[in-house]
């Protein structure tokens, strides 16, 4: 009588010990794919970051190349440093070239 | 009291202990009951207010390219910073004071930025994100995050015409006319807030993605741009002028292919050559020699009396040519810039007759450019013309023009007598890369018959190879152009010593691709004539463009107007330089030029290939006239003469039009606006 009456009572206890159990693993699995995800979701914001960072930084680099290049910039240190000039419209020879295709909108 | 009755009354407290808590428990289901179901929405939008946060996503501003898809300005992700100097952990105090002086923020910033005493501190500026890496990040230092404009190309004029923002507002130029276009659609994102106090990007959270402002393709050619401000830069220095202003206009499809304003500071805050009008001068004397060619008044072989140089008009003024000559055809009175010749032609036209010539050619109105702070100029209205004012504006006084207006005047004389609308903007994209809008050439009226402006251009002509503008003459090419040196009122009179110095040449001469004007504002360097200074502003750029493979030009439809004598002369001196395979016609001329150049130099070799074919004008046809009814004066007025009409007000009542609104009518026709008094 006494055995019938302790067996409900520990298989209470087992199968509350048990859902505690499963309750405890299923949060830390939740928590730990929570943190998982915020840390990849932190990675990521970061490499868009660079990637604007980077893009901004390939504009600024070819505005800097079209200045560096440019006729103003240019023309002065290659007439004083190379002795070259603007060549007058004689001096400029116009060839025709089999599929050359060269078209300036 | 017996152990029976003790232990009766411990079970009624437990019964009531127990009632108690089952009474609890159902408060709480029923509360919870309450927050889950009845309220349950309430308090969900609440957590989610809580645990997430809605950014706006900026849309970043369009991108405005020149015509070969060269960037012009781009938007660019910079940052601004706030700190806390209380905040700044002690060990990164070093390492901050250094990011400060390496993005150069103003000293007096810095040291504010540092300054354990103020508790925020905002830095001035924007700085680029890679620049400012290292401080993102540390303790105490918030980083905002903007979209900032990026001149893609360093140019004066450009910056000038792009204009600019005051933090996200534009303010000026084609950012300012285009904000609508180039303004994107703000997007936004849910952020959700970890327990660290992060924000993070939540991949379920609903986001709208930003779209970017409308890309524009603008009629600039970065290459003749480029070319333009470099030329008109080293005039004003060697001229020793104020500043200047340069236009090159496609004249077919009224495009300006570039625009350069100068000052003698180098600062330039606004397109003068749009917004500043002047008096042009001799410049104006061709269209009243085209006016009389059009009505068979005159021709270009006739000789007149230029009175050897002093004439008495009318007893009311002396007019004195630079020039000194007895008699002078038409073509010399042009060629010399006779002002007693033009005077003399002139008085063969009515003041109606030459008040409508100038309203035709686009004095006095706006000329439809997008552009803010555009100058429509000023034309007397005839009704104010006193005895002196035909002789003046027949010698470009007493009548002010933009060098734009200007140039276009002149682009119908290049475009078989039409003009056409200018424009800036060649193409409108969306951010997916559709077109929104193209341009089509649009011709506001015909003013001369092709054959007036075809005898126009030989005219002209003679102004370069014989007369005042010989310093831009080509030897390969022949150049029409028209020299201009005009007295500048000051303080209500002309004085010797300040003049506005300018030339117009049109290139090539038999059918022009471009329309040059240069200008000069006060040239001190010894020589002020517009032949003498501004002329060669127009030789340079086309020699420039001609050595360019960046440039606009159609090649092969300019090899078909080398000069001949050109390449007989090479022909006659033997010289067999980079001759190609025999082709027929003038292409084959274009190939043997003149060497004028000294031994041992290289010529500049191209390929010649197809250029690109101009865009064809629309066909003049009738257009509707707009419904005014309802319309202010001004407006009414602006409307029609947008749609290309003469407008004449009358006092008759109902504020309507004749043709009434609807009415298909030419273009230059004239439409009677009713307006009572």
């Amino acid at each position: 009588m006494a055995k019938s009456r302790v067996a409900p009572r520990r298989r209470g206890r087992t199968t509350v010990a048990l859902f505690l159990l499963g309750f405890l693993i299923v949060t830390v699995g939740v928590i730990a794919r929570r943190s998982w995800g915020q840390a990849l979701q932190r990675d990521l914001s970061g490499i868009e970051r660079t990637r604007t960072q980077l893009s901004g930084d390939v504009i600024k680099l070819e505005a800097d190349i079209r200045s560096a290049s440019s006729r103003t910039r240019l023309a002065p240190l290659v007439e004083s440093t190379l002795g070259m000039r603007v060549p007058s419209d004689t001096q400029v020879i116009d060839l025709q070239v089999q599929g050359a295709v060269h078209v300036v909108p | 009291m017996s152990f029976r009755e003790r232990l009766s009354g411990l079970r009624d407290r437990f019964t009531l202990m127990e009632w108690g808590v089952a009474l609890f428990a159902c408060a709480i289901l029923v509360k919870a009951a309450d927050v889950q179901l009845i309220d349950g929405g309430k308090w969900a939008a609440r957590a989610a207010r809580q645990q997430t946060r809605l950014e706006r996503l900026p849309a970043p501003r369009g991108r405005m390219v020149d015509a070969t898809g060269t960037p012009l300005v781009e938007s660019r992700e910079m940052v601004s910073f706030s700190i806390a100097p209380r905040e700044v952990r002690a060990s990164e105090r070093v390492a901050l004071a250094r990011m400060l002086k390496r993005i150069a923020v103003p000293p007096v910033f810095a040291r504010r930025a540092l300054d354990t005493a103020r508790k925020w501190v905002n830095l001035p500026g924007q700085y680029p994100v890679s620049d400012a890496g290292p401080m993102i990040g540390m303790r105490g230092v918030t980083a905002n995050y903007k979209m900032a404009r990026l001149m893609a190309i360093q140019s004066r004029g450009v910056r000038a015409m792009v204009g600019g923002l005051d933090g996200d507002k534009a303010i000026s130029g084609l950012e300012l006319a285009l904000d609508t276009l180039l303004q994107g659609v703000t997007g936004s994102r849910q952020l959700i807030k970890t327990g660290r106090g992060d924000r993070l990007e939540s991949p379920d959270a609903p986001i709208t993605a930003p779209v970017a402002g409308s890309e524009l393709t603008l009629s600039i050619n970065y290459g003749v741009q480029d070319i333009a401000e470099q030329a008109l830069e080293r005039a004003v220095a060697a001229n020793e002028a104020d500043g200047g202003d340069v236009v090159v206009l496609d004249p077919r499809s009224g495009e300006i292919v570039a625009l350069a304003s100068r000052t003698r500071t180098g600062v330039v805050t606004k397109l003068t050559a749009v917004t500043d009008p002047y008096e042009p001068g001799s410049t104006l004397k061709p269209f009243i020699v085209a006016q009389l060619l059009a009505d068979g008044r005159t021709r270009p072989d006739e000789v007149i009396n230029t009175f050897n140089g002093t004439l008495n008009y009318r007893g009311i003024r002396r007019i004195t040519d630079a020039h000194v000559a007895a008699r002078m055809s038409v073509t010399e009175v042009l060629a010399q810039s006779s002002n007693i010749g033009i005077v003399t032609l002139r008085d063969r036209l009515q003041n109606r007759e030459h008040y409508e010539l100038l309203r035709n050619l686009g004095f006095g109105a706006y000329t439809g450019l997008s552009y803010p702070g555009e100058s429509p100029g000023r034309l007397r209205a005839l009704g104010r013309w006193d005895q002196f004012t035909p002789s003046s504006m027949a010698m470009g006084y007493e009548l002010t023009v933009t060098p734009l207006q200007l140039a276009l005047a002149y682009g119908a004389i290049a475009n078989d007598g039409l003009l056409m609308e200018p424009t800036l903007l060649r193409e409108i994209r969306n951010a997916d890369g559709t077109v929104r809008w193209r341009h089509r050439p649009r011709i506001v009226r015909r003013v001369f018959t092709p054959a007036v402006a075809k005898a126009m251009r030989e005219v002209l002509k003679h102004t370069v190879t014989e007369g005042t503008g010989r310093s831009a003459s080509l030897t390969k090419f022949a150049l029409a152009g028209k020299s201009g040196t005009t007295k500048l009122l000051r303080n209500g009179s002309y004085n010797s010593g300040d003049y506005t110095a300018s030339f117009i040449g049109l290139f090539p001469a038999d059918a022009p691709q471009l329309v040059i004007l240069a200008k000069l504002d006060r040239p001190r360097g010894g020589q002020v004539y517009g032949g003498l200074v501004a002329a060669p502003i127009l030789k340079a750029i086309i020699e420039g463009a001609f050595a360019s493979t960046r440039t606009s030009i159609d090649r092969r439809a300019l090899a078909m107007h080398v000069i001949p004598a050109a390449v007989d002369t090479a022909s006659a001196r033997g010289d067999t330089a980079a001759e190609p395979a025999a082709t027929p016609g003038p292409i084959r001329a274009a190939r043997r030029p003149r060497r004028d150049v000294a031994d041992g130099s290289v010529p500049y070799v191209m390929a010649l290939a197809p250029g690109p074919r101009p865009a064809a004008a629309v066909p003049v046809a009738p257009r509707p006239v707009p419904d005014v009814t309802s319309m202010p004066l001004r407006d009414a007025l602006f409307a029609l003469h947008e749609k290309g009409f003469r407008v004449l007000v009358d006092s008759l009542a109902g504020g309507g039009t004749s043709p009434a609104a609807g009415t298909r009518v030419m273009p230059g026709a004239v439409v009677r606006l009713h307006r009572a008094p």
